[in-house]
């Protein structure tokens, strides 16, 4: 039987004026000591997360998105250096040592990570996985970790409960590991989830599922979620707010109708502009941006979206602009657009 | 579209089954597909992990052997060539490769890469066929001294690039592109879906198009064929498929891809299907789609549902439309269907 | 990079002949940077030199007899003489001449089961790994049946029914000397067999051969370096241990082994007649493990994707 779920579109998500952020990030950098140079995958980037509102971080390969999502829970390796401030419900996160860290992570913020095959413990049970995050972070027995996580992949819509928890992961389908990933995710009732890139890998069916499974969270415990990903109309169907993210900076922040349909920042025109849609219409050509992204070893101070911009002056090959806010809750990073100026699209 | 005129490639009843030591059965990847493309047009073969897509593509082009069925390019069976004879005829059909990190050789050079095809099939030497090269890396979007470099120099939009120079390279009649563009960043993704419409053109290639991307081949194809668990489902032009969709499978995944416009997205209803594709190893009986059905009926556990035409070109395996369709074609002056 | 109009670009760059190796000048760098490897090279270097030119380099001819000279210690010990530097064995003949004569025949030995072996080897690797089938079976039969035999017992039995010499020794040798490269050949083989770029050369109409040749083999050389340098080694010590015992070269052939075979009853009065020889083999065998771990080392680099 068909469950049929309806997208609707928020009021869900509250004004962020008037609440205090569940998470408040400032002048984010990460940098990378390699063989070739030193590599700024992320470069000041700064934004906050209202409670219950979904963000998307939009970004092709190389932007800088999955670096920054790392670098929230400092997931990354010794060879990166961060720099800035994440707040999360008073605390920043980059001046916690060990312990409180620890029960940070899977605890208050959880993550799900973009492959489902990988993400799971080959040896050990689902069963076993689940009550391990479960008990990692709360005093409880056995058999009442057990129970919750019962209950936990209920919620997330796994049929046959039981057979699920005594089975490993390789006996479980793409589809159902990231529902079971999600459930560890949730278990221990996180103000925030940061997903990266969750159904990249996963066929468009199953996908649709675990949009409106994470859509459906949401709702029901106004959790926070960072939907980290690369395309744009899972965020079009899922997110209240985007921001966009290129060479390794934040260039443009909205919410998300407004992103759409009057983009301040040329590359997310661009990029929106070459998105191939399903109302696409074929003969007219679809429009490119020229080029290709920057790499991003010793960043050259000014724009990094210039080689490729439509619309650059001079001032864009001399300075980095910053993201300057504009009305109605939107910034962009962009000379251009501080002045008066034409709509893009 | 007159479908009879001219066609290059017509697939007739083709099944190709790998035997699973691990699971001590039959992995029946692709079970009885039938399909035909004309000359100068382009197929789209779109369908989810799992489908069998990817293996009809493969076993056109040859890299794996079909176990039944025929394939007619041009007319002659290619199911049935080996050795020598299959290597003439390969220059007529090529493939482009979905990874771009993997389908180029690491130690070959970018021109001799492109200039192999000029060597095995045009006769060239090596530098009529170098040159040949340089000129067509130039035609796709490369500079000039790209030729002398090794593929890791480049990206993946540019590497795939060379495999479609490669693909183009001995004037094939019908290319294979497996999943071109999946792989590519969005932005990248315009840029070679321009340039290899822009080759059909010029070159008058005929496209056998796979994708699981429904936006990617409604752009690229004039016709699609869906397909579900290793046989088509529903197959038409791309407007009538996409604009009224026969088949249950085909409304389902048209509902779920979620489209770049939140006012269309958020308004959507996305049908969402149960559990997951059943297994190759084991199809259901009956239609292989009736376990996710949102429609189905007793008797499409039993009954393996023929192809009706339900429009043009257009056909589904489907009883219900069956049902619908008698009766709504029934009603129609003959001579308009 | 905008698409190119029509082709109106009137003459392209002439085909470069390339070099068939990768740049070199990364290679020497980092040879500079681990200094075991440097002088084990250095060793290596001085033996090819000394076994291609042992008739100008060697003092003495290496089968010269001076009873009188005979048992002469090293020049650094009491009774010794600079003209013999590393002092002479039972019939006064130059120890150091005969080492250097020595590396000639070690090295040539080495070289030419290594060369037919890795032929043969890679050869068959490739036919089976590439081909499958009954191809691979037969292959593999006789690749387990030959390594359930121990090695120096068959290159003994050869070497007894051809008798001694140095092409006997030779052909012992190369019987069992192919199996490790047939063996990896078709390990990395049937590994590529799925990579894209080898299914494009077949789609693109290459014939097995040349899939084989011009596809599959420059992308499993690394490797192949570095096993054929670990088996000169083993060859070397291989060829030693059967001139040692009697049943390899014969006079007046010098070899290492037939030098310690000799110097063996006269351990004890004049140690130098088995050391040096001895000494020289280790420095061999362990100047080839060193080389051939930095080459492994070295390899992966140079293959790394340098930029996307």
């Amino acid at each position: 039987m068909t469950a049929v779920a309806s997208m609707v579109s928020g009021d869900s998500a509250p004004h962020p004026a008037t609440v205090a952020p569940v998470l408040d990030v400032a002048g984010l950098s990460t940098s990378f000591e390699t063989r070739a140079g030193r590599v700024q995958a992320v470069d000041d980037v700064s934004f906050s997360v209202a409670p219950g509102e979904i963000v998307g971080l939009v970004g092709e390969s190389g932007s800088g998105k999955t670096v920054t999502s790392l670098s929230l829970l400092r997931l990354l390796p010794s060879s990166a250096r961060t720099s800035g401030r994440v707040i999360f419900e008073g605390r920043d996160v980059m001046s916690l040592r060990g312990e409180q860290l620890r029960q940070l992570r899977g605890g208050r913020i959880s993550m799900v990570f973009q492959d489902p095959m990988t993400s799971l413990d080959p040896v050990f049970t689902v069963g076993s996985q689940m009550i391990g995050a479960l008990r990692a972070h709360q005093r409880i027995s056995r058999s009442e970790a057990l129970r919750r996580s019962a209950s936990l992949l209920e919620q997330v819509g796994i049929p046959d409960v039981v057979t699920r928890l005594g089975q490993y992961p390789h006996e479980l389908s793409g589809g159902m590991r990231q529902r079971v990933l999600i459930a560890m995710a949730l278990s221990n009732d996180p103000a925030l989830l940061i997903a990266d890139e969750p159904t990249t890998a996963l066929d468009v069916t199953i996908q649709a599922q675990i949009l409106s499974l994470l859509r459906d969270i949401n709702v029901r415990t106004r959790m926070s979620i960072i939907l980290v990903t690369h395309d744009l109309g899972v965020v079009a169907g899922l997110c209240d707010r985007v921001l966009v993210m290129y060479g390794g900076r934040l260039v443009e922040s909205a919410p998300v109708h407004d992103l759409f349909r009057s983009p301040e920042h040329p590359y997310t025109a661009g990029l929106l502009n070459s998105v191939v849609r399903l109302d696409q219409d074929r003969n007219r050509r679809l429009s490119v941006i020229e080029g290709s992204p920057p790499l991003l070893i010793d960043p050259v101070p000014c724009c990094p979206f210039n080689p490729r911009c439509a619309y650059s002056v001079d001032r864009c090959r001399e300075a980095v602009p910053a993201l300057t806010p504009r009305a109605g809750g939107r910034s962009a990073a962009c000379f251009r657009t501080e002045g008066p100026h034409e709509p893009l699209r | 579209m007159n479908r009879s005129a001219d066609v290059l490639l017509s697939v007739e009843g083709l099944k190709t089954h790998f035997a699973s030591r691990r699971h001590h059965g039959v992995v029946k990847a692709v079970d009885g597909v039938d399909l035909a493309i004309s000359r100068g047009g382009s197929l789209g073969l779109v369908g989810e992990s799992g489908s069998g897509k990817s293996t009809v593509a493969r076993t056109i082009v040859r890299l794996e052997d079909p176990t039944d069925g025929r394939i007619i390019f041009d007319g002659v069976d290619l199911a049935s060539l080996s050795g020598a004879a299959l290597r003439r005829i390969r220059r007529r059909v090529q493939m482009v490769f979905q990874d771009p990190y993997a389908s180029l050789n690491p130690r070959m050079r970018l021109g001799d890469i492109v200039a192999e095809p000029f060597t095995l099939h045009e006769g060239m030497n090596k530098q009529e066929a170098w040159q040949a090269a340089v000129g067509l890396l130039a035609r796709v979007g490369l500079d000039r001294d790209s030729a002398v470099r090794y593929p890791h120099e480049f990206s993946g939009g540019q590497r795939q690039r060379v495999g479609v120079a490669r693909a183009v390279a001995a004037k094939p009649d019908l290319i294979v592109a497996d999943e071109p563009v999946s792989a590519l960043d969005v932005s990248i993704r315009a840029q070679l879906l321009n340039l290899l419409k822009d080759l059909q053109e010029e070159f008058q290639l005929t496209y056998l198009f796979i994708s699981h991307d429904l936006s990617v081949v409604r752009y690229v194809c004039d016709r699609v064929a869906i397909m579900y668990l290793g046989r088509i489902v529903e197959e038409g032009d791309c407007d009538a498929i996409f604009e009224s969709p026969r088949h249950p499978y085909t409304r389902a995944l048209l509902s779920a891809v979620p489209i770049a416009d939140p006012d269309l997205e958020r308004q959507r209803v996305a049908q969402l299907l149960p559990g997951e594709m059943p297994s190759p190893l084991s199809p259901p009986s009956g239609c292989r789609f009736h376990t996710r059905c949102p429609v189905a009926v007793p008797q499409c556990a039993q009954v393996d549902p023929p192809f009706v035409i339900v429009g043009s070109g257009h056909r589904a395996a489907c009883l219900l439309v069956a049902d619908e369709e008698r009766v709504a074609l029934a009603s129609v002056p003959a001579g308009s269907a | 990079m905008a698409l190119t109009t029509p082709l109106e670009i009137p003459s392209f760059p002439e085909r470069p002949s390339f070099r068939r190796l990768p740049s070199m000048r990364g290679l020497f760098r980092g040879l500079f940077s681990n200094k075991f490897a440097m002088a084990a090279s250095l060793f290596l270097i001085l033996l090819a030199v000394a076994a291609i030119f042992a008739p100008w380099v060697a003092p003495h001819d290496p089968n010269e007899i001076n009873i009188i000279d005979r048992l002469t210690p090293p020049f650094w010990q009491s009774g010794g003489a600079t003209k013999y530097l590393l002092g002479t064995d039972e019939l006064g003949r130059d120890i150091l001449s005969r080492i250097i004569w020595g590396a000639r025949t070690s090295v040539s030995i080495g070289l030419v089961v290594v060369a037919f072996s890795v032929v043969l080897g890679t050869a068959a690797g490739l036919l089976a790994g590439y081909l499958g089938g009954w191809v691979d079976t037969m292959f593999m039969r006789i690749v387990d049946i030959q390594f359930s035999f121990p090695s120096l017992l068959i290159s003994l039995s050869v070497v007894l029914v051809l008798g001694a010499s140095a092409t006997s020794v030779i052909i012992a040798l190369c019987i069992d000397g192919w199996l490790v490269y047939c063996r990896l050949t078709r390990g990395m083989v049937m590994t590529l067999k799925h990579t894209a770029f080898l299914e494009a050369a077949r789609v693109v109409g290459n014939t097995p051969g040349r899939v084989m040749l011009r596809h599959a083999l420059p992308n499993i050389l690394s490797p192949l370096i570095t096993l054929a340098t670990l088996e000169f080694a083993r060859v070397v010590l291989a060829e030693s241990t059967i001139s040692f015992l009697g049943l390899g070269v014969q006079p007046p052939v010098v070899s290492w082994g037939l030098m310690m075979n000799n110097g063996e009853d006269y351990l004890t009065v004049a140690w130098w007649l088995i050391t040096f020889p001895g000494l020289t083999l280790t420095l061999t065998v362990l100047s080839a493990n060193v080389v051939a771990s930095w080459l492994r080392v070295v390899a992966d680099p140079l293959q790394r994707r340098g930029s996307r």
